[in-house]
């Protein structure tokens, strides 16, 4: 499960429940700040997770470890992101932290990371300046991405046709066969996760608010996306080839939107 | 055979090692000055300081596809994820000189790699990034192989490593390929890349590598036909060898000593028109050209003199030519007979004089990529029992293939060797005192073949007749008949099999007259990854002609015992040249 909500969370007034999907983007995350951590081994870089290059990353030199991000100012922030880590592989522990002015206080509880899934930190908001994961346990990991900021909420849940994104695996296989028919070999070739995700009944006033933001962020970036936090682990690090348009449902003023998603593997 | 995975998922990645200062920009020894923003990348294409520019480490850059960047591979902690293919051509062996589609030492390996550019940070490839006022991401500061060929102007020579293994190996496990980086081009604003690369041997060719160097000194003055000392300008001593021979027009001369004069060079104890010139006068402003002599040598040692100090492969390179290492040991073992002479008047391509070497003398030399070393292996027959791969087990559906190739059938084998002058061609039968002739003419008769195919050697390194004698007679064994080449693939579990490996094959297509089938010896003469860690073909050539080696045993040794025998242990035969269990037994010839 990497999804992973803070304890003895109270859902916000005028928040959507977390039944609905929640999507970090490049729109709704701070930027801008800076980072530094407690060790780098050589050849990673501190500020590498500040991109959203999967292949530059962040390793310390020895857990326990802390890699911090300071805006520069106090901003809101309801999630930590992190994407292309190998603290599940590692058999790290990780817990997500603000500064309150004299002290790191608990954005969650330290959890003990068992995949290299992506992960989401669901929290109350926070106004805060300087924002840390805090790793412990196991070994040095390799973290690519990680970012804070304030989730986009949809305003429907989603009720079916979703494949769970962690077995959505596009991977090619390939068998080598001798002449009279005898089994040589096979190779396989794993690529990406795929997926697609639909949203139904979605007014006129909350597309036209929220929607936009969205489109031009995955236009450029790549995102996070829990489908159902309430129920479900299953967080995709993704990005779109087709930007996805809303489309009038013919109902009242409701529209409906779908995309597809192409999501990084990560085992 | 190797314990590859059946079900595997297989991982390439390509190094590229380049070349970078191990100075820091304005640190002493480097003088250069500026402003953080206009500091160089370390790299001799931006160096500022170019009296102090220094190689130290090359910055390894990995490459990878995104599949592969997305995981960690322990040993490249930093994998751009840009490539998008690997392709090969691979090395190619010319056995025996016979192809003439395979010039010189054969087909080099070729490696075409192609990349997706994109945009990057400048971490890694710029030790002065967190410095420059700039952002390298924003979409104004160009993209990584735009800005990284201008950064390498000076790119040919660079070492390319392709690596190829599986999931969860690190670098050090995966099985790696060197080749030099020749040349990048199709770059285009589709953001393609395509690099040439080549194997070392590259290094070899006419373009290259000549020896000897052509001599820059000419004669100070007019020479008579009988000056046994002369003076040579517009050349330093060090151009010259101590004691040596050297070529004036077409008069060839030795000397006992040079040394520095007032004009130059002087050269004494000349012994004029040596070598079956004639001595003659000379004009002011002739070419002195230094030449190379190799007289009686053994056929290992003048090739680790053109290749590693002539040629500059790196002594690395060349290890297996060491005492007590595989190619060493073959020359050793099958070309000890053929001391070879020549004398090089002028520069020749170091890979046309091997070339020449390896047909007049019967071996072949390849760059194995994997083990990255410069092997040789004589033209012999096999001396361990080959293993056999069959349709059944080995074989991949469809891909077996033979092909004839007439053009390489030879009747008659004609040898010329004693070269008479060396100033002269070498591909005039007049320039040779003797001639070494072997031929099959029933061949040429209607019933058979129906035309002579005569294949001319003229042995350039070769005096004695025993050397001609046994090309002659290899060369009528292998290619009397229209000789076979096969071609097929099998799985990655079978493609240990590297060049110059020989193996019987069992395959349907493959029968007698009978229909039975015959197992038939077949050597390796091309090995490619058509598939990277996963498909290989092999091109193959039938040399079961080459017989099979059998060493003649100790005094006192036992009589044959079927369960206990030596591969190559020779055993006498009855009078239909059989042993007891119907075995053909050893026959010497």
């Amino acid at each position: 499960m990497t999804v992973i909500i803070e304890s003895g969370y109270t859902l916000p007034s005028g928040d959507e429940p977390l039944s609905r999907a929640r999507i970090a983007h490049s729109l709704n995350w701070l930027s801008g700040g800076t980072a530094t951590a407690s060790s780098t081994a050589s050849g990673f870089f501190a500020n590498a997770p500040i991109n959203t290059l999967t292949y530059e990353r962040w390793k310390p030199s020895s857990v326990p470890a802390t890699w911090e991000y300071d805006h520069g100012s106090a901003a809101e922030a309801d999630y930590c992101c992190i994407a292309a880590h190998t603290l599940g592989t590692n058999g790290n522990s990780v817990q997500a932290q603000y500064w309150n002015g004299s002290s790191w206080q608990n954005l969650s509880a330290v959890i003990a990371v068992t995949s290299d899934e992506p992960i989401m930190f669901i929290f109350e908001p926070e106004t805060r300046q300087r924002w840390r994961i805090s790793i412990t346990g196991g070994t040095a990991p390799e973290v690519g991405v990680i970012k804070f900021g304030t989730a986009m909420q949809m305003q429907r849940p989603i009720y079916g046709g979703v494949a769970p994104i962690p077995m959505a695996r596009q991977t090619i296989l390939r068998s080598n066969y001798s002449e009279t028919g005898e089994y040589l070999g096979r190779t396989k070739q794993r690529t990406y996760l795929s997926a697609s995700y639909s949203w139904q009944h979605l007014t006129s006033d909350w597309v036209r608010a929220n929607w936009p933001d969205f489109q031009q962020a995955a236009e450029t970036e790549p995102f996070w996306l829990a489908w159902r936090p309430s129920s479900f682990g299953d967080v995709a690090y993704c990005q779109i080839d087709e930007t996805p348009v809303p489309s009038n449902m013919g109902i009242r003023d409701l529209l409906s939107v779908s995309m597809n998603v192409r999501a990084r593997g990560y085992e | 055979m190797s314990e590859a995975p059946v079900g595997r998922e297989p991982i390439q990645l390509v190094e590229i090692l380049q070349p970078l200062c191990e100075n820091v920009f304005g640190v002493s020894p480097c003088t250069a000055t500026g402003t953080a923003d206009t500091k160089c990348y370390n790299t001799r294409g931006t160096c500022q300081d170019t009296a102090n520019f220094a190689l130290g480490t090359p910055l390894s850059l990995f490459f990878s596809s995104g599949k592969v960047g997305a995981q960690s591979v322990d040993g490249a902690p930093y994998i751009f994820p840009s490539l998008v293919s690997v392709s090969t051509s691979p090395t190619k062996v010319n056995l025996a000189g016979a192809s003439d589609n395979a010039k010189g030492l054969g087909n080099r390996a070729l490696c075409t790699i192609r990349f997706k550019d994109f945009q990057h940070t400048d971490r890694l490839v710029d030790p002065y990034v967190d410095g420059r006022s700039w952002d390298p991401l924003s979409s104004d500061r160009g993209s990584f192989w735009a800005r990284w060929l201008v950064r390498n102007k000076y790119r040919t020579n660079i070492q390319v490593k392709v690596y190829e293994g599986y999931a969860g190996q690190t670098l050090a496990q995966m099985t790696q390929r060197l080749y030099i980086m020749t040349s990048v081009s199709k770059q285009n604003s589709n953001g393609d890349i395509s690099m040439e690369c080549k194997d070392v041997l590259t290094r070899l060719e006419e373009r290259q590598a000549q020896v000897p160097e052509a001599s820059a000194g000419v004669l100070f003055t007019n020479i008579t036909d009988a000056a046994t000392s002369f003076e040579v300008a517009n050349a330093v001593q060090a151009e010259y060898d101590a004691i040596g021979t050297l070529r004036i027009g077409d008069e060839l001369m030795t000397y006992t000593a040079r040394a520095t004069s007032t004009n130059g060079i002087e050269f004494t104890g000349v012994v004029r028109g040596t070598d079956n010139t004639q001595a003659e006068e000379h004009d002011v402003d002739a070419s002195v050209q230094q030449c190379i002599r190799y007289e009686n040598a053994e056929v290992i040692d003048v090739l680790l003199d053109l290749m590693q100090t002539r040629g500059g492969l790196s002594a690395a390179y060349m290890a297996d030519f060491v005492d007590g290492h595989p190619s060493y040991e073959e020359a050793v073992n099958y070309l000890s007979f053929a001391r070879i002479t020549r004398l090089l008047t002028e520069p020749y391509g170091i890979s046309e004089l091997i070339a020449d070497m390896a047909e007049q003398v019967q071996f072949f030399i390849w760059w194995e990529e994997t083990e990255q070393l410069v092997k040789l292996r004589a033209i012999r027959g096999f001396d361990v029992a080959p293993d056999t791969l069959t349709d059944e087990a080995n074989i991949i559906s469809g891909t077996f293939s033979l092909a004839d190739k007439p053009k390489e059938r030879a009747s008659q084998v004609w040898v010329y060797y004693g070269q008479r002058d060396y100033t002269q061609g070498d591909t005039d039968v007049n320039n040779y005192e003797n001639q070494y002739v072997i031929a099959d003419l029933e061949s040429e008769t209607e019933e058979l073949y129906g035309s002579a195919s005569i294949r001319k050697i003229f042995g350039s390194w070769v005096r004695a007749g025993i050397i001609a004698q046994s090309t002659a007679t290899k060369l009528s064994n292998k290619y009397v008949d229209t000789p076979t080449q096969g071609k097929f693939r099998v799985d990655i579990k079978d493609g240990d099999y590297q060049i110059g490996d020989t193996f019987y094959i069992s395959h349907y297509l493959d029968v007698d007259q009978f229909g039975s089938r015959r197992a038939r010896p077949w050597t390796v003469v091309s090995r490619e990854e058509v598939v990277s860690n996963e498909v290989v073909e092999y091109v193959v050539e039938e040399t079961g002609l080459y017989g099979r080696i059998y060493f003649i045993m100790a005094s006192g040794s036992g009589g044959y015992d079927p369960d206990n025998v030596s591969f190559t242990s020779g055993y006498i035969g009855n009078a239909d040249g059989v042993l007891s269990d119907g075995t053909t037994a050893a026959r010497i010839g």
